[in-house]
């Protein structure tokens, strides 16, 4: 077993934020709509 | 010793760990005994004498040492040892890990380090098992973790008797 030394105090630790990473693998980013191509206008003659 | 002091800052302190081979990738587990690391939820100590919190006379809670050396002390010292408790063989580590750790929750503090209630790896570095165990472990646990290569040797598995 791990060798700690002698016992001193009890403590209650009570941290403002739990310090566990809460945050999730980042998902694949949402394909971006499709947007037709820019059609030229006809120039009027 | 005194009681009931309240600290509102996780406690820090160093810890040593083999990683196994997990059903959903690479896990920390504890040395001696027979716990293995949660990725993204606190471990819970559970004494079956005395529930989640530590006691100051027995030896419950989640350990850890106050400086990196004392935890890679305790890792070269282990390696001599037969684990009393420990039912995974450390031939079959996939790694071995040193490391910061937090610790919340009821707590004793000691003279080398601390026992929690609760605890989460902070960072990891890798001493053997490389790079990409590095980043796995990094992934899975959402710390920080390098790989380095200090003098560390991966325990011997002791002579098949006949």
């Amino acid at each position: 077993m791990a060798d700690i030394g002698r016992p001193e105090r009890e403590i209650d630790v009570r941290p403002v934020e739990v310090p566990v990473p809460r945050e999730l693998p980042l998902e694949p980013a949402e394909p971006e709509p499709h947007r037709p191509e820019p059609v030229e206008e006809p120039t009027p003659a | 010793m005194t009681r009931g002091d309240i600290v509102t800052e996780a406690l820090r302190g160093w810890r040593a760990w083999q990683v196994l081979d997990g059903r959903d990738g690479p896990v920390l587990a504890s040395w001696w005994v027979n716990a293995l690391w949660p990725a993204r939820r606190p471990l819970e100590s559970r004494c079956v004498m005395h529930g989640p919190h530590p006691r100051v006379h027995h030896a419950c809670g989640i350990h850890a040492f106050s400086t990196r050396e004392q935890a890679l002390e305790y890792l070269d010292r282990s390696e001599g040892e037969r684990p009393l408790l420990f039912v995974r063989r450390p031939e079959h580590a996939l790694g071995l890990v040193v490391g910061r750790v937090s610790g919340w929750g009821r707590a004793v503090t000691h003279t080398r380090g601390w026992r929690s209630q609760f605890a989460y790896p902070h960072d990891l570095c890798v001493l053997r098992g490389g790079r990409a165990l590095a980043r796995a472990l990094a992934d899975r646990y959402a710390v920080d973790a390098s790989f380095s290569s200090p003098n560390v040797r991966m325990p011997v598995p002791p002579p098949r008797s006949p």
